[in-house]
C-alpha cells in the first residue's frame, strides 16, 4: 500500500538563497499526526510547501494521492492537502469570517446547500461559529488561528498542514488549539505540524521527523526519538525543562519514563507512598 | 518583475565607482540625464551610452543592470511600438534609446550607492529628514513586500482557487489578494511609529547624523567634468 | 528608590466597549526584575504603553490614575522625551527595525538623542559587544533570523543606555534557542549592571528564576503580585491562561497530593534536588 504523501530523493534550493533540500526522503500515510522540527533554516517550511505544490523539486520527485506535484497544480492539490500558514493575516481576505471559510469552496463544484452545510460544520467545529458575522481582524490572533484552519478545513483535505501555529499563542489559547488538533486527528485527517515548540509537538504526535541543514536527521516514534538527547541538540532544538529533568533523574537511576507532568507526578506519589487527590 | 528591484538595489562591492560620494554621482546622474532628455541628437547619444559603459564595469553591475533590461524588455518594445506609432521610426527608436538610456543611468546609481549613504547626502542637502526618512524606509520595504506579495500569493493558491483565463478574473483576484497586504502594510507602519517613539525620535529638533560622507579629488574631478561636458553639449 | 509607580491606572482604548485596564496600582524598585504575565487580551501591552507614555500620548483614549516614570508624569511628557531614560522592545522584531544595517539601527535612538558623533560610535561599539552581536554589525536587519533580528532590536533600544528596559513579549514570536539567550542576557543586564527589566511574557519557564517578582494581570487588573514562589504556589493559575512552568506544576500536584515539600523549584537543578528528596 503506498502512502499518502511520498517523497523521494527531494532536492530543492530558492534562487540566491542558502536554504535548501539535500536529499529527503519521507512517507506519510493517511490519519498519521507528525511533527516536524528543526531549527530556522533546517528546511521545515521549504520541505511541507512541497505537499501542495507551492514549490516544486528541483530534482526528485513528491507525489500526494497518486499525483506527482510537479504536473498538479495547487489549487487542486490544496483540495488533499490544507496548508495554514504561519502568519494567519496573510490569508485572510475577506469581510467577515463566514465569506472566508467559503472562499475555499469556490473552487469546488459543490450544491449551494453543501457548501453552507459545510461551512456551518466547520465554524462549529473550531469554536468560531459566534464569530460569523465578524470581521476577521477584530478578533484575537488565538481566534484568527482558527478561522484560518476552519477555512482551510472546509475543503475536506485529507491533510493538514501547520507551519508553527503555536507562533504568539497563549497557554490556553494553545490549549484550545491542542483540542481542536486532536479532535481532527480522530475523524482521521493526517496533520502535519511544523514548529520549534517541543511540548506542543510531543503532547500531540505520534511521530517525530527532525531535520537539520535539509536532510532528515529522525524520524520515528516520538517514545524513541524523546529517548536520544544527542538529537535535540543536533536539530538545534530546545529540550523543554521538564524533559531535562526527567532525563537527569533517569541518569541517577530514578525510574521514569512517562516525561509528562501526569506521569511523573504518579511516580513521585508513589514513591512517597501517597494517594494523588484530584 | 523582480528584476526591476534587482536593477535598484545597492550591492555589496568595492569599487572605485562605489568609493564615490553620493554627491558627486548625484551630480553626475543629474547631469547625463539632462543630456539624455534635452537632445535628440544620435551622436551625443551613442557618445553618452558609451560613457556609461565604464561605469558599468568598474562598478561590477554589468549582469544585474542586464537582467533589469531584460525584465523590461516586455514594456520596452511596447513602448517603442507606440513611440513609432506617434514619432516615426526614427524618432521612436531615438526616444526609446532616451528612456532605456535613462533608466540604465537611475540603475547605476543605485546599484553602487548604498541607501543610507543616499539618505546622508540629501540630508546635507539640508532636505528635511523627515522626507528622506520616508524615502529611504520606503525603498527598504521593497523587498520586504515582495516577499509577502509572494506569500499572500501562495496561500491565495492554497485555497483551491486556478488563477482564472480571463484578465476581469484575474483582477478580481488580484483585487482580493491587495486585502492582506494592506492590512498587514497598515499594521506595521502602526508598530513602527510606536517603536520610532520608543526611540525618541522627534526628541529635539536638531538630530545627529552618523553617517559621514567625504568628498575626495575622484568626486570632484567626476563632477567638474560632468558640468562641464554638460553645459558645453547643450550650449552647441 | 521607586523607578516606577503606578496609581489606580485605568484606560479606555478609543471607540472601545470595555476598560483596558482597571485601577491598576503597581510599583517597581530600582534594580528589579519584573515579569507581567496573563492570557493574551489581558493588559500587558496596554500597561506597556503606559510606561512609555505612548498611551495617553500615542494612541488617545481615556485615561485616569498616573503613571510616574523616574519621578516623571507621563501625561504630561512625550514618549519621545521618556525615551531617553526609558527603553521599549516589542513583541514582533522585524517591524520595529527600520535601518539597512544593524549598525544604522543601533545608531538611530542616539542621533535623535542628539548626541556627538563619538559618543554614538562608542554606544554601538559598546552595545554591540554587549548583546554580543557583534558579528552582525554590518549584516541588513531583514535579512536576519527573528531570533537575531529581536537582539538587535534590544541592542538598538540599549544604545540609548535607558535605566529601565521594557519588553512586551519579546520571545512570543522567536525561537526557542534565541528566547532562551535573550532571557539569560536579561537577567544579566539586570544582576551585572542594574537595568530595571520590566518583562511581559506568557512563557514563564526560563524567567522564574530571574524574577524579583511577578505581576499576574488578568482582564486589566492586577490579579497577584509578588515574588514567584509565593505567586506560583498553586496551579490555580493555569485556569485563567498563565503558563506556570511545567516543574512547577509537578510540585504542586505533588504538594496537593500530601507530599511534603518545603521549596518550590524555579530551575531545573532545584527540581532535581526536590524531587531527589522525595525519591
Amino acid at each position: 500500500m503506498s502512502s499518502f504523501i511520498t517523497v523521494h530523493d527531494l532536492h530543492f534550493a530558492y534562487p540566491n538563497y542558502v536554504t535548501a533540500l539535500r536529499g529527503v526522503n519521507l512517507k506519510i500515510d493517511k490519519g498519521e499526526f507528525v511533527a516536524i522540527m528543526g531549527e530556522n533554516g533546517a528546511g521545515k517550511t521549504t520541505l511541507v510547501k512541497h505537499f501542495n505544490g507551492l514549490l516544486k523539486p528541483k530534482s526528485g520527485y513528491v507525489k500526494v494521492d497518486g499525483l506527482d506535484t510537479k504536473d498538479t497544480t495547487v489549487a487542486e492539490l490544496s483540495k488533499r492537502v490544507g496548508y495554514v500558514f504561519q502568519n494567519p493575516l496573510y490569508q485572510l481576505f475577506s469581510e467577515t469570517v463566514e465569506k472566508e471559510i467559503a472562499l475555499g469552496l469556490s473552487g469546488m463544484n459543490l450544491s449551494e446547500s453543501e457548501k453552507a452545510r459545510r461551512i456551518d460544520e466547520v465554524l462549529i467545529e473550531l469554536g468560531v461559529e459566534k464569530f460569523r458575522n465578524r470581521h476577521p481582524l477584530m478578533l484575537s490572533e488565538g481566534e484568527r488561528r482558527r478561522v484560518a484552519i476552519a477555512s482551510v478545513l472546509v475543503m475536506n483535505p485529507e491533510v493538514i498542514v501547520l507551519d508553527e501555529p503555536t507562533l504568539a499563542l497563549d497557554f490556553l489559547e494553545k490549549k484550545r488549539l491542542s483540542g481542536v488538533l486532536t479532535r481532527l486527528h480522530k475523524e482521521g485527517r493526517a496533520i502535519i505540524l511544523v514548529t520549534h515548540d517541543v511540548e506542543f509537538a510531543f503532547d500531540l504526535s505520534e511521530r517525530i521527523v527532525t531535520m537539520s541543514n535539509g536532510k532528515i536527521l529522525a524520524d520515528g516514534p516520538k517514545e524513541k526519538v524523546i529517548n536520544d538527547k544527542m538529537l535535540f541538540s543536533a536539530a538545534g532544538l530546545v529540550e523543554p525543562q521538564l524533559f531535562q529533568l526527567a532525563r537527569n533523574l533517569q541518569a541517577m537511576g530514578v525510574n521514569v519514563s512517562d516525561f509528562s507532568v501526569e506521569g511523573l507526578s504518579t511516580k513521585f506519589i508513589e514513591y512517597s507512598g501517597k494517594v494523588e487527590r484530584k | 518583475m523582480s528584476g526591476i528591484f534587482q536593477a535598484l538595489q545597492w550591492v555589496k562591492e568595492d569599487t572605485p565607482i562605489h568609493r564615490l560620494d553620493p554627491r558627486s554621482k548625484m551630480v553626475w546622474s543629474i547631469c547625463v540625464l539632462l543630456m539624455v532628455i534635452l537632445t535628440w541628437d544620435p551622436f551625443i547619444l551613442a557618445l553618452v551610452t558609451l560613457s556609461l559603459i565604464p561605469f558599468v564595469f568598474l562598478g561590477k553591475a554589468t549582469s544585474r543592470l542586464f537582467q533589469a533590461l531584460k525584465s523590461m524588455l516586455f514594456f520596452v518594445i511596447i513602448l517603442f511600438a507606440l513611440e513609432v506609432l506617434y514619432f516615426g521610426w526614427y524618432f521612436g527608436f531615438i526616444a526609446t534609446m532616451k528612456f532605456v538610456l535613462a533608466t540604465s543611468i537611475f540603475s547605476i546609481f543605485f546599484l553602487t550607492t548604498h541607501i543610507d549613504d543616499f539618505a546622508a547626502a540629501l540630508n546635507s542637502l539640508r532636505i528635511p529628514f523627515e522626507f528622506t526618512f520616508v524615502l529611504v524606509t520606503s525603498a527598504k520595504y521593497i523587498p520586504i513586500l515582495f516577499w509577502e506579495i509572494q506569500d499572500i500569493t501562495d496561500a491565495y493558491k492554497a485555497r483551491g482557487i486556478e488563477l482564472e483565463k480571463s484578465v476581469w478574473k484575474r483582477i478580481r483576484s488580484y483585487a482580493t489578494m491587495l486585502v492582506p497586504l494592506i492590512i498587514v502594510t497598515t499594521r506595521r507602519a502602526l508598530t513602527m511609529a510606536e517603536a520610532m517613539e520608543a526611540r525618541a525620535f522627534g526628541y529635539q529638533r536638531k538630530r545627529t547624523t552618523y553617517r559621514q560622507l567625504h568628498m575626495h579629488l575622484p568626486d570632484y574631478a567626476l563632477m567638474i567634468v560632468s558640468v562641464a561636458l554638460t553645459t558645453g553639449i547643450i550650449l552647441l | 528608590m521607586s523607578v516606577l509607580s503606578i496609581e489606580n491606572l485605568s484606560y479606555r482604548y478609543p471607540n472601545a466597549e470595555m476598560q483596558a485596564l482597571n485601577n491598576v496600582s503597581l510599583n517597581v524598585e530600582k534594580g528589579e526584575f519584573v515579569v507581567l504575565c496573563g492570557p493574551t487580551g489581558a493588559g500587558k501591552t496596554t500597561l506597556c504603553r503606559c510606561m512609555l507614555g505612548l498611551i495617553p500620548h500615542f494612541f488617545g483614549g481615556e485615561m485616569s490614575g498616573n503613571v510616574l516614570v523616574l519621578g516623571i508624569d507621563t501625561r504630561y511628557t512625550k514618549p519621545s522625551r521618556l525615551a531617553a531614560k526609558v527603553g521599549l522592545v516589542f513583541q514582533n522584531p522585524e517591524d520595529q527595525l527600520i535601518a539597512m544595517s544593524v549598525e544604522e539601527e543601533l545608531a538611530f535612538g542616539p542621533e535623535n538623542l542628539g548626541l556627538s558623533r563619538d559618543e554614538i560610535k562608542k554606544r554601538i561599539e559598546e552595545t554591540l559587544s554587549l548583546v554580543n552581536i557583534r558579528e552582525l554589525k554590518d549584516r541588513a536587519p531583514s535579512e536576519l533570523s527573528s531570533g537575531q533580528q529581536q537582539k538587535v532590536a534590544i541592542a538598538a533600544v540599549l544604545a540609548m543606555n535607558p535605566e529601565i528596559l521594557i519588553l512586551d513579549e519579546p520571545t512570543s514570536m522567536i525561537d526557542p534557542r534565541s528566547a532562551i539567550e535573550i532571557t539569560q542576557f536579561l537577567k544579566k543586564l539586570n544582576k551585572e549592571r542594574g537595568v530595571t527589566v520590566i518583562v511581559a511574557e506568557h512563557r514563564l519557564d526560563n524567567l522564574v528564576s530571574s524574577a524579583d517578582k511577578i505581576v499576574v494581570i488578568h482582564n486589566g487588573r492586577v490579579l497577584r503580585i509578588g515574588p514567584p514562589k509565593e505567586v506560583l504556589a498553586s496551579n490555580d493559575l493555569l485556569e485563567i491562561g498563565v503558563a506556570v512552568p511545567r516543574i512547577i506544576q509537578l510540585v504542586n500536584r505533588l504538594k496537593k497530593a500530601g507530599v511534603k515539600i518545603d521549596n518550590l523549584p524555579l530551575t531545573v537543578e532545584e527540581a532535581i534536588s526536590v524531587l531527589r528528596g522525595i525519591s
